[in-house]
């Protein structure tokens, strides 16, 4: 029921390496993903990273890398600083051919109902709407 | 006391309470029976359900039916709704990264 995990798969025009590399380089996370001081793909690295609407409450959000599969998996917890709950996200490749197929898996994500409705409701939409115009101007930028 | 979709869910048990009615209506005695905690214990459990809205109750003769209420799981659905979109999002922004990078090399 609501415990099954987001999962988005994605496929990719690009080798895996290159698209591994763009999960684990903090070159390339930072220009998709999220501004990190530090990333080193190795279980036990922590980082964090704040996220949220711009007018709205920031949350730290607290990840420790889990698992790594060299060039094929990388997991790692994804909780939010203060309150209870822990999720995990992973990312998945798979070589297609010259492409990649990406299975992105989000678990855990009821341990944060504890939370209470507004974190869960509002903090939530207003950080993810935050998200999808940012991603949906992005979106709209680049000519290819 | 709070009492929203969101506290209904935060326990594992009220979880596997929503799975078990969530198919097919039952009444107390046979949800009980699932759970090796006692028959009060799951009753509070399906009190806070209902208080929460997830449940409703009927009776028929001696029995109490619990019913779940598709209506509130939605909020519960939307919610994790919000995270799918986010990773979609997060995805198409990868998949901009990396065309760009193409064209660059």
């Amino acid at each position: 029921m609501e415990n099954e995990p987001v999962i988005v798969e994605r496929l990719y025009n690009a080798p895996i390496g290159k698209v591994w590399k763009a999960l684990t380089d903090n070159q390339e996370i930072k220009q998709w993903y999220f501004q990190l001081s530090e990333f080193k793909p190795e279980v036990g690295f922590r980082f964090e990273f704040t996220g949220g609407p711009d007018d709205g409450p920031q949350y730290l959000h607290l990840c420790e890398i889990t698992e790594i599969i060299e060039g094929k998996k990388l997991a790692y917890t994804w909780r939010y600083d203060g309150y209870p709950g822990n999720s995990v996200v992973s990312w998945e490749l798979f070589e297609q051919g010259d492409k990649t197929l990406l299975k992105l898996t989000h678990t855990g994500l009821e341990s944060f109902a504890n939370n209470g409705p507004d974190f869960a409701k509002t903090s939530f939409n207003g950080g993810w709407n935050y998200f999808v115009n940012d991603a949906l101007k992005n979106h709209l930028e680049p000519t290819t | 006391m709070r009492r929203d979709v969101f506290q209904a869910i935060a326990d594992p048990t009220r979880r596997e309470i929503i799975g078990l009615i969530a198919h097919k209506t039952l009444n107390l005695n046979e949800i009980a029976e699932n759970f090796e905690m006692s028959r009060p214990a799951i009753s509070q459990h399906i009190k806070i359900l209902t208080e929460c809205g997830l449940v409703e109750i009927t009776q028929q003769g001696r029995n109490r039916y619990c019913n779940i209420q598709f209506q509130k799981l939605a909020e519960i659905s939307k919610w994790v709704e919000q995270y799918r979109i986010f990773w979609t999002n997060k995805l198409d922004a990868l998949e901009i990264h990396l065309s760009k990078e193409t064209k660059s090399t």
